[in-house]
């Protein structure tokens, strides 16, 4: 190499987008830290106070908290695995040339380009007594005029999982679909000569081979399931009782909703943090082992 | 052994298939007919599958003065949209693009660490440093402003554009940025007349993927918007604090909301899976 005769240097090209970032994120993270040292409510007149952890304490030590955290990683949980498992079931299905395939792949991005609100408000109308089609549907099965689709458990879980599964469902048969089709072709190829059936080529080669999708899937399905919000904002607002009081809804109620107890929904947030970042870590870590081999 | 293999391919599969069609098509469906029945017709119940199409719905959403408690038209909440999505994407393009260049084919330190940290962003949930967000837009003056809101998507198109650009450019040989180099030409210049061009799916891809962050959006808004900068999910979430919703302009809105993404879908078909992961999976 001769002398380098390139203007700027390789790292000004990262810089600002770093510094934009610090900003934004990084300095708030901080400050969310800071916020949750104090006893510090948004209004009611009483200046914020220094506690040290006791906000920390509190949060740990609260069934509330504990049993939000429960929720969000539970049904996050069975929801990935839900919708991983049925995923590439309907992946393997439309993994074919035809045109009825190749127009359910089509309708299936339909959801995802929607704005999630919009999808939140169709569901609200389709299940809403009185006046929705599922509703009336539900109505002349069980005669039930005023089925409670939101108002009881275990039902309000049913619900957000059919919600969840129409709207991200696509996502994990898209993802799957483009794994099965960049798969080598050679293992395919060996199995079908050597006359194995269906299922054990599935059992023993796709699968095993679908593995760093796979790893993908579950990343973003159980980090996009963490954010669920505008689902209880619109339709249970944390109900029935506290039995959609999600980790997200929860930091907003506490921070910004009639407590605006800002120093305790500070340490909620940061605990949340902390756990979406150990779990989103570790599985960055595993695909990066993956994708270095 | 035939037989059983025909009547698999002959009859459950496509029975699946539709199944699968009717589940993804029937709220979609519903929503669309919905918003073209008049202020009367929305409500009859059990909810007629015929009736006189009307754009009550659409006169409601577009000419009507007013949404709901805010006041405002329609027409306001998609400029806010359109200008909140546009700019915020605007100069997460300009910070991302070279970000994507130096992990792709410059010579730096830590180029993993520095592409997974831009790939945590995409992993938080935006609600958890909204609050704090909050505080210092306040403390600046720019909370319920569009310069503040475009702050912050930002931060939110910055994933996709850093991932997908570096996933295209990484596509590009680095002979060609070795050969472009030989020849005399700096980092800026490979990077503006040569990997650019050869790359505009991805720009178009990431750009686009970065606009549906802020389009598709409700908490950012919800929370550090204001009146002035009020978006249209936002907005529709105003219209069910009244107590009869009139879910024909919903839908209406819902319809005209839906268009633009549509079209985008229909160009990028071919990108989707890719976009979708980040350029994880190809």
């Amino acid at each position: 190499m001769a002398t380098k005769r390139s203007g700027l240097p390789p790292t000004l090209y990262i810089l600002p987008a770093i510094f934009y970032v610090f900003i934004l994120t990084i300095f708030p993270f901080g400050y969310l830290i800071y916020m949750s040292l104090f006893n510090w409510h948004l209004y009611g007149g009483v200046a914020a106070a220094f506690i040290g952890l006791e906000n920390f304490v509190a949060a740990v030590s609260d069934p509330g908290f504990q049993k939000s955290i429960a929720l969000t990683v539970g049904y996050g949980a069975f929801l990935t695995v839900a919708e991983l498992v049925l995923g590439v079931g309907v992946a393997l299905l439309l993994h074919r040339e035809s045109r009825l395939a190749s127009a359910v792949r089509m309708g299936m991005m339909l959801p995802l380009v929607m704005t999630p609100f919009l999808i939140f408000m169709q569901w609200k109308y389709l299940l809403t007594p009185g006046t929705g089609p599922v509703s009336y549907v539900f109505q002349t099965l069980t005669g039930d005029p005023y089925f409670a689709f939101f108002s009881a458990v275990p039902n309000v879980y049913l619900t957000f999982l059919a919600i969840d599964m129409w709207q991200w469902l696509p996502f994990v048969v898209v993802v799957a679909l483009a794994g099965l089709s960049s798969m080598p072709r050679e293992p395919l190829e060996a199995a079908e000569i050597d006359g194995a059936s269906y299922w054990t080529t599935l059992r023993y080669i796709t699968l095993p081979l679908l593995r760093p999708t796979v790893i993908v899937i579950v990343l973003f399905r159980l980090i996009d399931s963490f954010k669920t919000f505008e689902s209880v904002y619109l339709l249970t607002g944390g109900g029935p009782g506290t039995a959609t009081n999600f980790t997200s809804w929860l930091i907003f109620k506490t921070g910004l909703g009639i407590v605006q107890n800002i120093g305790l929904s500070s340490a909620y947030a940061v605990l949340f943090l902390i756990l979406i970042l150990a779990i989103s870590w570790t599985a960055m870590f595993a695909m990066h082992k993956i994708r270095g081999k | 052994m035939i037989l059983k293999k025909s009547l698999a391919s002959r009859i459950i599969i496509p029975v699946c298939m539709m199944l699968l069609l009717i589940w993804i098509f029937f709220p979609i469906y519903f929503m669309f007919i919905s918003a073209f029945k008049n202020n009367v017709e929305i409500f009859s119940y059990p909810p007629d599958l015929l009736f006189k199409p009307s754009i009550e719905g659409f006169v409601n959403a577009l000419l009507a003065p007013a949404s709901g408690q805010t006041g405002r038209e329609w027409g306001e909440h998609f400029m806010n949209s359109a200008v909140l999505s546009i700019s915020s994407t605007a100069i997460a393009l300009l910070l991302g693009v070279p970000v994507a260049f130096a992990l792709s084919h410059l010579k730096i330190k830590n180029k993993d660490r520095t592409a997974f940290s831009f790939l945590t962003i995409r992993m938080l949930p935006a609600i958890a440093i909204l609050l704090p967000l909050y505080l210092m837009l306040q403390s600046v003056g720019l909370l319920s402003t569009h310069a503040g809101l475009i702050m912050v998507y930002v931060i939110f198109g910055l994933p996709w554009i850093v991932w997908l650009m570096r996933s295209f450019l990484e596509a590009i040989p680095h002979e060609v940025y070795e050969a472009a180099q030989v020849d005399g030409a700096s980092n800026s210049r490979i990077l503006l007349t040569i990997l650019l061009p050869a790359s505009k799916s991805g720009l178009l891809v990431s750009g686009v993927f970065s606009i549906l962050e802020a389009w598709n959006d409700f908490v950012v808004a919800f929370i550090v918007g204001g009146p002035n900068t009020m978006t249209v999910p936002v907005a529709l979430g105003t219209l069910l604090s009244e107590r009869i919703a009139l879910w024909n302009t919903v839908f209406a809105v819902g319809v005209l909301n839906c268009i633009p993404a549509l079209i985008i879908m229909i160009i990028m078909r071919k990108h989707w899976a890719r976009a979708l992961t980040l350029g994880m999976v190809a």
